[in-house]
């Protein structure tokens, strides 16, 4: 080959450029956002798995261990299989708590720091010998390709200048929140590099080597032992464990968690990943066995682990093996990028800014500068650290080998894993246990031997207690050990309740946080709070991120925000700053610097929208009685929903927790816009309404008139108060019934009744007068007569001016009680404005005589003498219309159930809040059998024409409308007597 | 369809065919697609058929997934 080493280095620089156009352009927005998010770009960007192992190791491995090398992607597509139960939980986990690496959901999971330190270390030290792989594989083949010896000058040089790309696709951002669509949309072209490459080598080698497809099947069928040779480990090979591993691998490897999870853009991109990243695997690797088995053929020379290269330069230009050269450098430097951002993170979240940032207390601090320059200073420390594990090995290790040992390393989270989406009573102390003991004997079976294998080891010590064995046979011992403790330390040292929390948030999507309301009270009092940890700037920003996030319209405006808006700001910044450094830390940075207030009640609407969330969303789907309890409730919730009946629940607080259909009809708001919110934000006439209603002391409140749209409308409002006692629940259940305590208020709209009734008492009202028709005209027809009389005498006797002035005055006298008669008649059968009869002072003395002379009119009436003992000052409250009306009725009746002269006494009790007004006649009385169906419509004991049945029944809603009631005792042949009992009217007190 | 019942059938799918895969994968039936004069290509047929299920089953989990 005709290649320099600075040509390669020029051209991996240029290469390394293309591709940070590449990302700016993705980040600049220049590149179209639906390519950029399209599921594609996705998958390639998940095809990082394939690194210089898959590039090169590949062939190596096959040429060892034949067809189980393509275990290494079976067993990802498992991983990618199982998807639905497997990596969208998790995705799940990752968005809703802004997780961003596997420490920092095993640190949330167990909710432990420990946890999260050992698993950073852990990753640190597993992906060592990967990174010290990736090196390697790229000096070797510019060794190669330009026959230079000094690999460790040309690995610096790699490193270097991967450590400066690392760092501007990695650690560009000021906050590590936001998504690196460059660095996905880099990776993914990476990708394709690769597959590409690959894929022309093994196109080369058939068309080129083998001179076509029916060569190369000619070929096969005169060495049918390289076929065997490839399918022969399937059956006595590692196969098994080899799907293990990469099954592991697929997502639980740092950059592949990354790009899986982390830099997830839209969760439907996994559902297309799930079946088009196997098949990106599988056009990678349908060309390894053509390449071996040229390798095999030509001896090359090289190593099978460079077959792919050196088939490449067997072609007659530089163009494929430059080509090639270039997918390898893809290979190692996407695995690297992303890699080193990844484990920044962790390292950044886990080892360093726990011990920087309580030692922080100045507002002055900019907490993202410091964030970003210690991402970048850490990808350059752990390439270097790559390098110099690379540099230790000094002996060129075999790829695989370096691959499996990271494999082995990443299968020891599965447990913990496995305890993260199902099993809820896996506990901190059976993670960290678990996760000891298999990582010591990963250590002792498979670092040590590699050390061991570069002379590093010559302690008598450590060549005694390390274990040499095959990579998956230590993959099969470390976890048999690992799961043992793991289950073992959940069941000896169970959870705490903080850890039980994040355990049920885990397995059934619960939520981990209900909003507490912190002491702080004002954007302000929020801002100094974490600015003493964060600093200023960054805490305006994150209150102002975290606002708009919440939908908070004016984010610099916390006038109309109350304590549980402030409870929601707390939790949304606990989230927020969760992404930057982590749930642990996040935690205490917000616990420490905004404390809760532990007297303060959490909103009862904020633990429903917990509990319906939880239910909603169950992973873990209910089972029978669970599953039928929860039919139940949705069905009671249903049922109030759709109540004819308006129903308003509100907490102790005065929130609103139900709004039903009912009530969004007849105040014209939909529950979404009040749910969760205070009465007092409601708008007019409701919080009022509502508010004075709770606080007032009548259970309910009878026609209650109040304006909507303009119209007067009449409504019944009822409440009740909930107690714990009604939810059923003991008081030792819980701590918190008084959580439990609320109101319910129903409210019914009885305007088209009231109508309706107003327009009964008036038709019987009608019906009264018809009755008094007779005793009418008699009554008019009198005065008329004598008015006649009068008008005659003056008109014979034109001079006598003394009896002109007599008669004028008397025929004065007999209008005015024609007027007055006339008037009564109006007066009574005046309806008045149907809805708006508000209660007035009723002096009854003067209604009960204005009853009696209606009453005197009929024939009936003239024949019984009434009394009228009312006291003066005897005052109720009510409408004199209707009690006019009311005692009219009644003295109807005893009119007609007395004899002839007989007399109706009428008079007044008082009592402290009422008066009675009592009405006695001396008639036949009231036969007991009909006594207490005389207030019932339509019944009556007369004749068919003589009266309608409704008078009494009228007579009694008119006064339980007023507020009162109607007694009726009965003296069998003594006559009857009705009580009728008024509320008493109180100077000063309107109620 | 109620969500608890289509999520209950797309772990029930998934689940069969993660198992159907690794009874491919793992049980005697591998006697069939690796014998040792079996075509070369036959293990990546068999990759193929696992890859089919799985675009199957994440189609259905698609369709099946409220918006």
């Amino acid at each position: 080959m005709n290649v320099e080493v600075w040509h390669l280095f020029l051209i991996s620089v240029l290469y390394l450029g293309v591709l940070f156009i590449i990302a700016n352009a993705a980040e600049k927005k220049w590149l179209p956002e639906s390519l950029v998010n399209h599921p594609i770009v996705y998958t390639l960007s998940i095809g990082v798995y394939a690194t210089s192992w898959s590039f090169y190791g590949s062939v190596g491995l096959a040429e060892r261990e034949g067809y189980t090398f393509l275990a290494v992607y079976l067993g990802a597509t498992i991983a990618f299989l199982a998807s639905p139960i497997l990596l969208r939980p998790i995705l799940s986990l990752i968005k809703e708590y802004q997780l961003s690496s596997l420490a920092d959901l095993m640190a949330f999971r167990y909710h432990s720091p420990a946890a999260g330190i050992f698993v950073t270390l852990f990753m640190l030290i597993g992906a060592l010998p990967y990174m010290a792989l990736q090196i390697q594989a790229v000096t070797d083949s510019i060794q190669v390709l330009t026959d230079e010896t000094d690999s460790g000058g040309l690995a610096l040089g790699f490193c270097l200048t991967i450590s400066l790309f690392a760092i501007l696709f990695g650690a560009r951002h000021v906050t590590p929140r936001e998504k690196h669509e460059g660095l996905v949309v880099a990776i993914a072209f990476e990708s394709l590099i690769k597959l590409i490459a690959l894929l022309s080598v093994g196109l080369f080698a058939v068309f080129g080597i083998f001179n076509g497809i029916d060569g190369f099947d000619s070929w096969l069928e005169n060495n049918p032992q390289a076929s065997e040779a490839l399918m022969r480990p399937i059956h006595d090979g590692p196969w098994a464990m080899m799907l293990l591993l990469s099954f592991s691998a697929a997502f639980l490897l740092p950059r592949q968690f990354h790009m899986i999870f982390v830099e997830n853009i839209k969760s439907s991109n996994l559902s297309f990943a799930s079946w088009a990243f196997p098949l990106f695997l599988l056009l990678l690797n349908i060309s390894i066995p053509p390449i071996l088995w040229v390798g095999q053929t030509l001896d090359l020379g090289y190593g099978p682990d460079l077959y792919v290269l050196g088939v490449s330069m067997l072609s007659q230009s530089n163009l494929l093996p430059v080509f090639v050269f270039i997918g390898g450098v893809s290979a190692a430097s996407a695995m690297i990028i992303v890699t080193t951002t990844a484990l920044a993170s962790m390292c950044l979240n886990h080892l360093v800014l726990p011990l920087r940032i309580p030692r922080q207390k100045s507002p002055s601090v900019d907490l993202y500068r410091m964030l970003l320059w210690s991402k970048r200073i850490l990808i350059a420390l752990i390439i270097l650290a790559g390098y110099a594990f690379y540099l230790f090995l000094k002996t060129h290790q075999e790829l695989t080998d370096l691959g499996l040992i990271a494999f082995v390393a990443v299968a020891q989270f599965l447990p913990g894993i496995f305890g993260l989406l199902y099993w809820r009573k896996a506990s901190r102390s059976g993670f960290i246990l678990g996760l000891a003991g298999g990582s010591s004997l990963w250590v002792l079976t498979l670092i040590l031997p590699l050390f061991a294998k570069a002379g590093w080891i010559e302690n008598h010590f450590l060549n005694f207690i390390m274990l040499p064995m095959s990579s998956t046979d230590s993959a099969f011992w470390t976890l048999i050990l690992n799961s043992v403790l793991f289950v073992l330390g959940s069941i000896l040292w169970p959870q705490s309740v903080q850890e039980s929390k994040a355990a049920n948030a885990c397995c059934s999507n619960q939520t981990a946080y209900i909003p507490a309301i912190p002491f702080a009270s004002s954007i302000p009092q929020f801002e100094s709070g974490l600015a003493e940890i964060i600093g200023k700037d960054m805490a305006h920003k994150e209150i102002r991120l975290a606002m708009t996030d919440l939908g908070f319209k004016d984010q610099y405006d916390d006038k109309n925000m109350d304590r549980h808006d402030f409870a929601k700001l707390r939790l949304q910044l606990r989230h927020n700053l969760s992404g930057l450094m982590g749930p642990v830390l996040a935690g205490m940075v917000v616990e420490e610097q905004l404390e809760v207030d532990t007297t303060a009640k959490v909103a009862i609407a904020d633990t429903i929208q917990f509990v319906e969330k939880s239910l909603k969303g169950s992973r873990l789907e209910l089972k029978e009685m669970a599953s039928e309890l929860d039919s139940l409730r949705r069905f009671h919730r249903q049922v109030l929903h759709d109540l004819p009946l308006a129903v308003v629940t509100v907490s102790m607080e005065f929130q609103i927790l139900s709004w039903n259909k009912a009530m969004e009809k007849l105040a014209g708001i939909p529950k979404k816009d009040v749910f969760g919110q205070g009465l007092n934000q409601l708008s007019a006439p409701w919080s009022s309404l509502l508010m004075e209603f709770i606080k007032g002391d009548a259970a309910f409140i009878r026609s209650c008139k109040v304006r909507l749209n303009d119209e007067l409308t009449i409504l019944n409002l009822f409440k009740s108060e909930v107690t714990p006692q009604d939810t059923g629940r003991k008081p030792e259940d819980s701590p918190s019934d008084d959580d439990n305590h609320g109101y319910v208020i129903l409210i019914e709209d009885h305007s088209e009744i009231h109508k309706l009734e107003s327009e009964l008492e008036h038709s019987e009202r009608l019906a009264s007068i018809g009755l008094l028709a007779t005793g009418v005209a008699h009554e008019i027809g009198n005065p008329v007569t004598g008015i006649a009389c009068l008008a005659q005498d003056a008109q014979d006797m034109p001079d006598d001016k003394e009896l002109q002035q007599e008669c004028a005055s008397d025929i004065l006298k007999l209008t005015e009680r024609i007027s007055s008669i006339v008037h009564s008649l109006v007066s009574y059968s005046h309806v008045g404005a149907e809805l708006d009869l508000s209660p007035e002072k009723v002096a009854l003395r003067k209604t009960v005589s204005e009853a009696i002379r209606l009453v005197s009119l009929s024939h009936k009436g003239k024949q019984i003498s009434f009394k009228n003992d009312c006291g003066k000052k005897h005052m109720v409250m009510g409408n004199n219309q209707k009690l006019l009306q009311v005692i009219v009725i009644i003295l109807s009746n005893a009119c007609d159930a007395s004899n002839e002269n007989a007399q109706v006494d009428i008079s007044t009790i008082k009592l402290h809040d009422e008066m009675i007004l009592r009405i006695k006649d001396y008639g036949h009385g009231i036969d007991e059998k009909i006594i207490n169906k005389i207030f019932d419509p339509f019944f009556t004991t007369k004749a068919v024409g003589e009266g309608t049945g409704l008078g009494l029944s009228l007579a009694y809603n008119i006064v339980k409308e007023n507020g009162g009631r109607i007694e009726v005792c009965n003296d069998k042949g003594q006559g009857a007597e009705f009580l009728v009992f008024l509320p008493r009217f109180i100077q000063n007190v309107h109620n | 369809m109620p969500k608890q019942l289509q999520n209950n059938n797309v772990t029930e799918r998934t689940v069969i065919s993660v198992l159907l895969v690794l009874i491919l994968f793992l049980s005697p039936m591998s006697e069939y697609w690796a014998a040792l004069d079996a075509p070369w290509f036959g293990p990546y047929i068999v990759w193929a058929i696992a890859i089919y299920l799985s675009w199957l089953l994440q189609r259905y989990v698609v369709r099946n997934t409220p918006k």
